[in-house]
Parts: structure tokens; C-alpha cells; sequence
């Protein structure tokens, strides 16, 4: 039987003495390259387990010191290199912070300024309506302006009676007042 | 001298269960500050550290600093510990990867090692003794690719079962299975290679 020899992991379960799928061991009875094969590797597992290879063990208690020995100086070389590192590498790392708090402050402000201020309503309102009375006193001026001669004139006239008509009557409320 | 043959009993799952939850206690108890908790964790277990090391080094002093770094590391990350797994278990992870690494970094080295042991094998003659073929092989037994050799050795030597080689190398048991049937084919060819060149 040429194809389906047995697998690495079969041959180690055949050596520890576990059953394999029956269709694997019938693979086994009729293939003398696989039985050759498990005879081997039986043998040289039989060998191994043979070999006296004791490790020579250390002195527990001095193994034992060892281990804390090397924590201990682990711990000081690591808290040594946090007393090392920690202000050098923190300085300028607070001044690289506090110059872009900085940086951003300025420019807050910049940016500030330049935007319109913030206005009350009531002055608001107030602005707006000298706005509108100064764009109707610029209208009439223009009006007077494109006024003929005779009419500017006639208009002259009617301004005068009106500023005299407004002098009397300031006048006789100033009586009556001071009345 | 008579030679006395230790087998070792297997536990019972009750045994496993205290034992484990001895461990989880002895942790709790240094995560609360008892250092009496470090000694007996070390003790518990220090010697399986140690042989595991040893496995993958050959030498007393490499697995005794293997194993030193091993505890240091469990224990500066013992916080890290997750109860679901034994301590045993973790360690032994530990362990591994540990010696995994070490065995990488140190890669000429080992071949190094490797070609000066495979100096000696055509000095093998066919015909020797039960104890210089087993010296012999375990030389040979030497010259497997570390991780082989340690599966091996883990195995066959400490006696641990494939399902806990798989739990604390990350590996499926099929592959630890099927990585020293490839072990033994080695060591087979190996002797055949002597057993040749004689």
C-alpha cells in the first residue's frame, strides 16, 4: 500500500500505546515501510527514556537569594532612571505647553479685537433711527439742491417764516414758563 | 549498587484542584504584600523551572540564569495572572517562551555546540557497551534543534503529558506529538549515521 502511510502524531500515539483511527491501523498491518518505520522510533523513544540525564541542581537557597537579589536591584536601576529622566524630560515639555497656551492666548485675543464689539439694543435702536433721520436731512438736501433758482428762493422764504414761526412760539412757552 | 526506579504517581484531579488552589492563594497572598507568599511560590515550583531550563540549555549555570529571569519575569507580572490557567501552567509558559528566545538570540552558539559534538560521532565504535551507546546517544540526543530536544526531554524526562507540553508551549498536542515523532526520527537516523561512519 503506497498511499495514506501513517502520520507524525500516529507513530507517537502507536509509541504511547493509544489506539489509532481503524482505518490507520489497517494502513499499518499491510505497509512494511510504516511498520519499519514505528519499530524505529519505538526503539529510540526505549533509548531515550534509558539515558540517565539528571540536571545537576543548584543550591535552592542561594538560587532563591539570587532571584530577590536581581528584583531588588531591578527595582533601584528602575526608580534610579525615573529620578534621572523625570525633571529634564518634564521641563521642556511644560515649556512647550505653556509657549503654545501662550501662542493660542495671543491669538484669541487678536481675533477678538477684530470682531465688532458687542452693542446694547437700546443704543442700537438709537443708532439706527439717527441713521434713517440723517439719510432723510441728506434726501432733502438733495432735493434743495436740485431746486431752480426761483424755487430755492420761494423755498428760502418758507424756511425763514417757519424758523420765525418756531421763535415766537419758544418764546411764549418761555413766558409761560418763567409765569 | 542497586538502582532504585522512582515512577512517578499520577495526581488526582482532587490533588490537582488543592494544589492549584494552594497556588492561587500563595499569589493573592504576595499581591497583598506577604513576601513569605514569594519563598513558597518559588519553592513549589522552582525545581520544574529549573529542569525545564536545563532542557533547552544542557548546563547548570545557563538554566539556573534561565530560571532566575523566569521567576522575575512571573513575578513582576504576576498581577497579570489570570486564575482560569494554574500557576504551574503559566509559569511554565513562561519558562518556554523564555528559553524559546533565548535559544534564538543564541542561535550560533548552538550550532556552534551542535558541530562540535557532531566531531565526536565518527569516533563511535559499533561495538561498545550498553553505557557508552546510551552516552553516546546522549550526546546525540544533544544535537537535536533545541526546541526538538526540549520537547523531547519533557516528555520523556520530566514525564509531563502532551496536553500540559501543548497548555504551556501555545502549541496543538498534535504538534507536540507530531514534533517528537520528527525528534526521534532524527536521533534514529543519527545513530544509523554513526553506526555507518564506524
Amino acid at each position: 500500500m503506497i498511499f495514506g502511510h501513517l502520520k507524525a502524531a500516529d507513530f507517537t500515539n502507536l509509541i504511547e500505546g493509544e489506539t489509532i483511527a481503524p482505518r490507520r491501523q489497517k494502513h499499518l498491518d499491510g505497509c512494511a515501510r510504516c511498520q519499519n518505520q514505528f519499530k524505529g522510533v519505538e526503539g529510540m523513544f526505549r533509548s531515550v527514556s534509558e539515558i540517565e540525564d539528571e540536571p545537576l541542581e543548584p543550591d535552592w537557597s542561594e538560587f532563591r537569594d539570587s532571584v530577590r537579589e536581581r528584583m531588588l536591584a531591578r527595582s533601584a536601576v528602575r526608580s534610579a532612571e525615573v529620578k534621572r529622566w523625570a525633571p529634564w524630560k518634564l521641563v521642556p515639555a511644560g515649556a512647550a505647553l505653556g509657549a503654545a497656551i501662550g501662542i493660542g492666548l495671543l491669538l484669541h485675543s487678536y481675533m477678538d479685537s477684530k470682531q465688532a464689539q458687542p452693542v446694547d439694543p437700546a443704543v442700537a435702536v438709537e443708532s439706527l433711527a439717527d441713521a434713517q433721520d440723517v439719510w432723510v436731512r441728506a434726501s432733502a438736501f438733495e432735493d434743495i439742491m436740485t431746486l431752480g433758482p426761483e424755487e430755492s428762493e420761494r423755498f428760502r422764504e418758507l424756511l425763514e417764516q417757519e424758523v420765525a414761526g418756531t421763535r415766537e412760539t419758544r418764546g411764549t412757552r418761555e413766558t409761560i414758563v418763567e409765569q | 549498587m542497586a538502582e532504585t526506579l522512582t515512577v512517578p504517581v499520577p495526581m488526582s484531579a482532587h490533588e490537582a484542584d488543592a494544589d492549584r488552589n494552594e497556588d492561587l492563594a500563595l499569589v493573592q497572598q504576595y499581591l497583598a504584600g506577604d513576601m513569605r507568599a514569594f519563598d513558597a511560590l518559588m519553592i513549589r515550583h522552582e525545581r520544574q523551572v529549573y529542569r525545564a531550563c536545563y532542557r533547552f540549555v544542557n548546563n547548570r549555570e545557563d538554566a539556573m540564569d534561565l530560571a532566575q529571569e523566569v521567576f522575575i519575569k512571573a513575578f513582576e507580572n504576576l498581577a497579570s495572572f489570570r486564575s482560569e490557567a494554574s500557576f504551574k501552567t503559566w509559569i511554565y509558559r513562561i519558562a518556554i517562551n523564555h528559553c524559546i528566545n533565548h535559544v534564538r538570540k543564541n542561535a550560533r552558539e548552538f550550532v556552534e555546540m551542535k558541530e562540535s559534538t557532531a566531531r565526536i560521532q565518527p569516533t563511535v565504535q559499533a561495538d561498545m557497551e550498553d553505557v557508552q551507546k546510551r552516552e553516546q546517544l546522549r550526546k546525540l540526543v544533544k544535537t537535536l534543534p533545541p526546541k526538538q530536544k526540549a520537547i523531547l526531554e519533557l516528555r520523556i524526562h520530566e514525564e509531563l503529558s502532551y496536553e500540559e507540553i501543548a497548555r504551556m508551549s501555545g502549541r496543538s498536542v498534535s504538534t507536540i506529538k507530531a514534533t517528537v515523532f520528527f525528534a526521534l526520527a532524527k536521533l534514529r537516523k543519527l545513530v544509523g549515521a554513526n553506526a555507518g561512519g564506524a
